[in-house]
């Protein structure tokens, strides 16, 4: 005769086993997702390479992706007319996104905290902002040739430029909008001046901030593949209006799947950065760890 | 026991508004004792929220004089607990509750024992290292409530705290109160809300407020035997408290409405 006791524990061995295949059964259903989401690009190139193949499409405008992948071998094997490897296109690119962002962000990112904290800062800068913003920040590019000269300097300034306006804008916005009861609190319980800004003002922010510097990033990309279309002879820009030139139309692909490459590399790096910084911003995983 | 802690005299608040200036408060007379639980209960829109952010030095007053008499200058004077929980989104549950300890520079390993004591007693243990969106509203709430108590302030001033929550878990809040309460010795409490049956069920003392502008209209002991628990809501003495106070507020209520269907 089985006990209370051995009635239970079968009870619950019944419980954790329906459980368990409940989690399995969970635990393939992501796998599946998961594998859908991966396998989506590769479905897409072998349906671009066989409607090619099969000249559906017109193999001059869309080379298949086999015979890009090769002309990016050779690209980054062999030198082009200015002397310049694949790679040396993408690092030169690099290199101004990167200066132009920290150039362009910095000052923005201070500029919006004290805009959005002291009212007095607000108001002397919110109408110079108004009237600069909505200046679409490329066609700077030729007032910053006159200054700057074709050097790296004057693309470089206008990448800051518009990072400068995209971080100054979400930023501000981000402090203006925290919850006013939190301060209030954060007030109640002691924080003066500086703590409050330090342990409430900027955590607050982040967020936003994060927003800023997505948004620059990507407008970075933009506003150097647009300046290195003009009077250069080096970048990812150069290189796919140089190919437009002479038709080498291969070529330009491989600058296109470069900047896509970098574009989601940055979000990605920037998400992770992110995540590590505001763990608390993130979805909900699970109520007890 | 009965030495004033919070003396208020002819306290007015004035807002202006386009509109022109609006009384929120006129002539606020209270005595509020060291160690009593007050409640103060009123319609909405009576200037309760506000009265309760004047003595958090939050808002100012426009006229009359606030007296609080203090008696420890290491401790905080008073801590809020907010109806909107206003705990920090980007503070795990133990640091939310070290808030107060460490703007005060209370040292690390002090204030984290203390926090961690006041999470033991508010039952949040296990959610030490949980962020506030992991938490449920009467979780929230309870950090809130860990972290005022664990700041020590010789005024704990609560506004609506629990006016956000279902009522089960409102009933367990209340209970956990007043049993933390009671173990911290018995602060003064000021303690806002719009539930005649809270007030009557925590407060030594509750006060009615009146609508537009917000005047006392009456202050009722509450001579129920401590300590208390939702039980008491079954006794006789119970009920006639609530139905005494319920009488004296619905005429109140009625004139808010009133005054709102005028004002549409």
């Amino acid at each position: 005769m089985a006990t209370t006791g051995e009635t239970l524990q079968a009870t619950a061995e019944e419980v954790i086993r329906k459980h368990e295949t409940k989690r399995t059964r969970l635990f393939y259903k992501d796998a599946f997702y998961k594998l859908l989401s991966l396998i989506s690009p590769f479905v897409l190139l072998a349906i671009w390479e066989i409607v090619v193949r099969t000249e559906i499409l017109n193999p001059i405008f869309f080379p298949p992706p086999t015979e890009i992948f090769k002309t990016m071998i050779e690209m980054v094997q062999e030198p082009d007319a200015g002397g310049f490897l694949l790679q040396d296109h993408i690092a030169i690119s690099l290199r101004r996104v990167i200066l132009g962002f920290l150039l362009g962000t910095i000052p923005g990112l201070i500029l919006g905290l004290l805009i959005g904290w002291f009212r007095s800062v607000r108001a002397f800068f919110d109408p110079i902002i108004a009237a600069t913003y909505p200046i679409p920040k490329i066609s700077l590019l030729p007032l910053m040739l006159v200054i700057f000269g074709f050097g790296e300097t004057s693309k470089i300034v206008t990448v800051a430029i518009a990072g400068f306006f995209l971080v100054l804008i979400s930023t501000a916005a981000g402090v203006t909008q925290i919850d006013h009861v939190l301060i209030q609190a954060a007030e109640n319980y002691g924080a003066k001046r500086s703590k409050l800004f330090t342990k409430v003002i900027l955590p607050a922010t982040l967020p936003s901030i994060f927003t800023g510097l997505r948004l620059s990033l990507g407008i970075s990309l933009l506003i150097v593949v647009a300046a290195e279309f003009i009077n250069t002879n080096s970048g990812i820009g150069f290189l796919i209006w140089s190919s437009w030139q002479v038709l080498a139309v291969k070529k330009m692909y491989a600058g296109l799947i470069v900047i896509a490459a970098l574009g989601l590399f940055f979000t990605s790096g920037l998400e992770r950065i992110g995540r590590f910084l505001m763990p608390w911003a993130g979805d909900i995983q699970s109520r007890t760890k | 026991m009965t030495a004033p802690k919070i003396e208020l005299r002819g306290l007015g608040k004035i807002y202006p508004t386009p509109q022109g200036d609006v009384d929120a408060l006129v002539d606020i007379n209270l005595t509020v004792n060291d160690g009593e639980f007050l409640c103060i209960v009123g319609p909405s829109g009576c200037g309760k929220s506000t009265l309760l952010r004047i003595l958090a030095g939050i808002y100012e007053e426009t006229s009359g004089e606030i007296i609080v008499h203090k008696a420890d200058i290491d401790r905080p004077l008073n801590s809020v607990v907010f109806q909107e929980y206003a705990i920090f989104p980007w503070r795990t549950t133990l640091d939310n509750i070290a808030f107060g300890l460490e703007m005060r520079g209370v040292p690390k390993p002090n204030r984290m024992a203390i926090a961690r004591a006041y999470m033991e007693k508010v039952g949040l243990t296990r959610f030490a290292d949980n962020y506030p969106n992991q938490l449920s509203g009467g979780m929230k709430q309870r950090v809130a409530l860990a972290r005022a108590m664990a700041n020590d302030p010789e005024i704990l001033l609560m506004d609506e705290p629990f006016g956000a929550l279902d009522a089960q878990t409102r009933e367990v809040m209340q209970e956990e109160l007043l049993r933390i309460w009671e173990e911290d010795g018995g602060k003064t409490v000021v303690y806002i809300t719009h539930s005649i049956d809270e007030a009557v069920m925590l407060g030594d003392r509750v006060v009615i407020m009146t609508a537009h502008p917000g005047r006392i209209k009456s202050i009722h002991p509450i001579d129920l035997p401590r300590p208390r628990t939702q039980q008491i809501r079954g006794t006789a003495e119970y009920a006639h408290i609530a139905q005494v106070i319920r009488e004296d507020l619905s005429e109140e209520v009625d004139k808010a409405q009133a005054m709102e269907r005028l004002e549409s």
